[in-house]
């Protein structure tokens, strides 16, 4: 097992679901106190999808198609409960993992994509 | 039914739901374990040795043990031998060579013995002690669709009724809820019954194509057993009918197997048995010479290793296995490889095949497959996840856990809200009641019943003859006990003490490995066997769950007695005034 | 009075429980039914491939199950979803029993 490709997959799908639940209103009140702008929001949502796919594009790459997809669902089931829980009993923690994770994923994404996605 | 559609779907869904909600947490608790078959197999069989620290390349493994296999006296005439490689792949922790002797009439299979072997000096490892019998992984793995003490034939269609019924509840489910993608990350703590349903909600939704899958795939393990007039009704009723079509199928498939029959997608069961017959026969007229006779003439065997090890990368290879020449076919040396790269479910995907006596490369049969068959052979293989690697196959047990998760607390939430209004009319129903005390007696009591398998398997003699039955017969016990305590006892206290006890009893798990075997914690993880130490760390997981729970009932039950304390203290006060 | 009240709303009760009893018989045997009658339908479709068809059809008869339990549940009219189960059951058996007598197609 790639270490760095597993680390890529959480990181990236953690970021995929924050953005995704931080940029509804209900939740990005919960953690920051007040009504997301716009262009926050937007921000968010582009952000969530975006990673969303790198994580599909990150699992497809280590698994094949068929495995990738399964692999890619299974991720995102984790995460999704993660931040879930995170959001009930550690608002703030959310955001805070949040900007620690996008550049750790973006980071592990060039790594992985610059050396070929070859283990060892 | 109801008012509007949605209000039909919310009462179709609670109660199919809460019908098959019993059934389907056995099912789903041991089928879950089943994802873990083999590292529960290894853990209840302490005797086998740990994993090797020093992995040698895959040729200079196979060396060892082949030199074994070909040099022992009661290998010689087995119908097939295997070496499994030490290596990262799941179950390969040691270096192992293995026989298979020819079936006796009337068997499928004959017996196998195993000899592990140190992959430094390539010496056989002396076991301390006999490796036990134990029912294992499969046990848990055959109970999750054929239940167990009734006959598997009625329990198939039991499981599958309830299948089909939790096919309703799940698409129902997702059609009732109005705002599914609003409450995607919602849970609302400390709300009473708000918090069950976002509980509920949250964990149904999370794990939800994997639910979906899981359900309607295991439809199609018994596909002609839960729609037994399909077929009849287009070829006709009578067995030839049914055979023709099987044959049909085989050929347009172009698969040569007919799935759905449950078993392993071989041939159908009648034309499996008549073929065994008919080779049987076969066998005695021409006997084949044998194997450690055959074996003489092969080519160099771990040169063909060590050239799949190159084309694969290292430690991808699982096993190594020689067949001798018969009937007409040479003999073969199959390499198959740690992890299948296909969903679908083939037997020997991805395995390479060699003449063993020329080294040439028998070609795989063409896999031009119908559509239909891919889609079918992929649900079952999506079932089964035997393609999953170990990040997977964790991704599996947590959606599998999410999946008892959703079971049990859709049933306590069918409870809770009902308590309300029962209280209030003060009719407490004994409907209700029975509700109630099904759902101790079957979430907490199997919880427990299922510690009970694994303390079993340490306490119950190593060499007691049937032990494995009497495995089985603990779960049972067990969780029939805690069963009967529950019915004995009011509901809070009933759950309080039920989840305390299996807490209690997982949690002790590791320490009776301790006690009773070497191999516990301090040594797996000592020697950085992950596979066995997880299933140790995973017991003491579920201890601190099932042990959470029993706490927050136990604040619950403290709540209501304060409660209570202070409405009598009123009352009390408001008489006085009276008076 | 009060004897009245409780006396339709026993029977009120009852109704509804032998309704619910009604539309769940026809959910199951009669979903059950439509859904195997489902797959020779289907074949009736197929020029070639009948084995194949038969199997795919198969494999989608469990999702025509699901929809005639739900569409059983979501009829406000008892009467409309017995008509419904009991019509398509009748139409079904008799294409299919004609078809293999030969007398369609």
């Amino acid at each position: 097992m790639d270490l760095l490709l597993l680390f890529a997959i959480l990181t990236s799908a953690y970021v995929a679901m924050a953005a995704l639940g931080l940029s509804m209103d209900k939740h990005f009140e919960q953690v920051f106190g007040t009504e997301p702008k716009a262009f926050y929001q937007r921000l968010l949502q582009s952000a969530g999808w975006l990673y969303l796919l790198l994580t599909l594009w990150f699992c497809i790459q280590g698994w094949q198609l068929a495995i990738g997809f399964v692999v890619w669902f299974g991720t995102l089931t984790l995460m999704q409960g993660s931040f879930a829980l995170l959001l009930t009993y550690q608002q703030r923690l959310t955001s805070v993992l949040l900007w620690a994770a996008v550049p750790l994923a973006t980071l592990s994404a060039v790594l992985l994509w610059t050396s070929g996605f070859k283990s060892d | 039914m109801k008012a509007s559609f949605r209000q039909s779907m919310t009462w179709l869904h609670t109660w199919t739901g809460l019908v098959v909600g019993w059934v389907l947490f056995f099912v789903f608790v041991t089928g879950t374990a089943s994802y873990a078959t083999q590292e529960i197999t290894r853990w209840m069989q302490p005797e086998r040795p740990m994993q090797s620290l020093l992995v040698p390349d895959a040729a200079t493994q196979f060396d060892m043990a082949y030199q074994q296999l070909r040099s022992l006296p009661q290998s010689q005439q087995a119908q097939s031998w295997t070496v499994n490689l030490a290596s990262d792949a799941r179950n390969s922790s040691a270096l192992s060579a293995s026989w298979t002797a020819a079936p006796e009439p009337g068997e499928r299979r004959g017996p196998t013995e195993t000899l592990y072997m140190d992959t430094s000096s390539g010496q056989p490892i002396e076991l301390a002690e006999p490796v036990r019998e134990t029912a294992g992984g499969r046990a848990l793995l055959r109970m999750h669709y054929a239940l167990h003490y009734i006959p598997a034939d009625t329990a198939i269609l039991i499981v599958g009724l309830c299948t089909m019924l939790m096919l309703v509840a799940i698409v129902t489910g997702v059609v009732a809820h109005k705002k599914i993608i609003k409450d995607f990350f919602t849970y609302r703590q400390q709300k009473g019954l708000r918090s069950w349903l976002d509980a509920h909600n949250l964990i149904s939704v999370s794990a939800l194509p994997f639910y979906l899958m899981i359900t309607y795939s295991g439809l199609l393990f018994f596909l002609y057993s839960y729609m037994p007039l399909a077929v009849p009704l287009t070829y006709g009723f009578e067995p030839e009918n049914r055979d023709a079509y099987y044959s049909e199928l085989m050929t347009q498939t172009g698969s040569g197997r007919v799935l759905g029959l449950g078993g392993g997608g071989g041939g159908p069961r009648q034309a499996q048995t008549e073929q065994g017959g008919r080779s049987g026969r076969e066998g005695r007229s021409v006997r084949p010479l044998p194997l450690g006779q055959q074996a003489e003439q092969f080519t160099d065997l771990s040169a063909l290793v060590a050239q799949t090890e190159e084309l694969w990368g290292k430690g991808q290879i699982r096993s190594v296995t020689i067949t001798p020449a018969a009937r007409g076919q040479a003999a073969q040396l199959q390499i198959t490889p740690a992890y299948a790269d296909t969903i679908r479910r083939s037997r020997g995907a991805g395995t390479l095949s060699f003449n063993a006596q020329t080294a040439q490369a028998i070609a795989a049969s063409p896999a031009d497959v119908a559509a239909a068959e891919v889609f079918g052979s992929s649900m079952l293989g999506l079932h089964e996840g035997l393609f999953a690697d170990s990040w997977l196959r964790w991704l599996y047990l947590v959606s599998g856990l999410l999946g008892c998760a959703m079971i049990a607390t859709g049933l306590v939430l069918w409870t809770v809200k009902r308590r309300p209004k029962l209280a209030k009319t003060g009719e407490y129903e004994a409907g209700h009641q029975l509700v109630e005390k099904l759902n101790v007696a079957t979430i907490a009591g199997l919880s427990f019943g299922l510690a009970a398998y694994f303390w079993a398997n340490r306490l119950i003699p190593a060499d007691l003859a049937g032990r494995q039955q009497w495995e089985i017969h603990s779960l049972f016990l067990a969780w029939g006990a805690l069963a009967l305590y529950s019915f004995s006892r009011p509901v809070f206290i009933a759950w309080r003490d039920s989840l305390s006890l299996a807490a209690a009893a997982f949690l002790l798990l590791p320490l009776l490995n301790a006690l009773t075997t070497e191999r516990h914690l301090g040594q797996t993880l000592w020697q950085q066997d992950w596979a066995l130490a997880s299933v140790d760390l995973v017991f003491i997981l579920l201890g601190l769950m099932l042990g959470w729970a029993a706490v927050k009932v136990q604040r619950k039950l403290g709540q209501t007695k304060h409660n209570t304390a202070t409405r009598n203290r009123t009352a009390t006060v408001a008489s006085a005034e009276v008076l | 009075m009060s004897k009245l009240l409780q006396l339709v709303a026993a029977t009120e009760l009852a109704r509804y429980r032998w309704t619910v009893g009604w539309r769940a018989l026809l959910a199951s045997v009669g979903g059950f039914l439509i859904a195997n009658l489902s797959v020779p339908m289907l074949v009736l479709f197929a020029d070639e491939q009948r084995a194949l068809t038969t199997y795919s059809a198969t494999l989608f008869s469990f999702v025509v199950w699901l929809l005639v339990i739900m569409t059983v549940f979501s009829m406000s009219k008892t009467l409309h979803a017995t008509l419904l189960v009991l019509g398509a059951l009748l139409l079904m058996s008799a294409v299919v029993l004609l078809e293999q007598g030969g007398l369609l197609l």
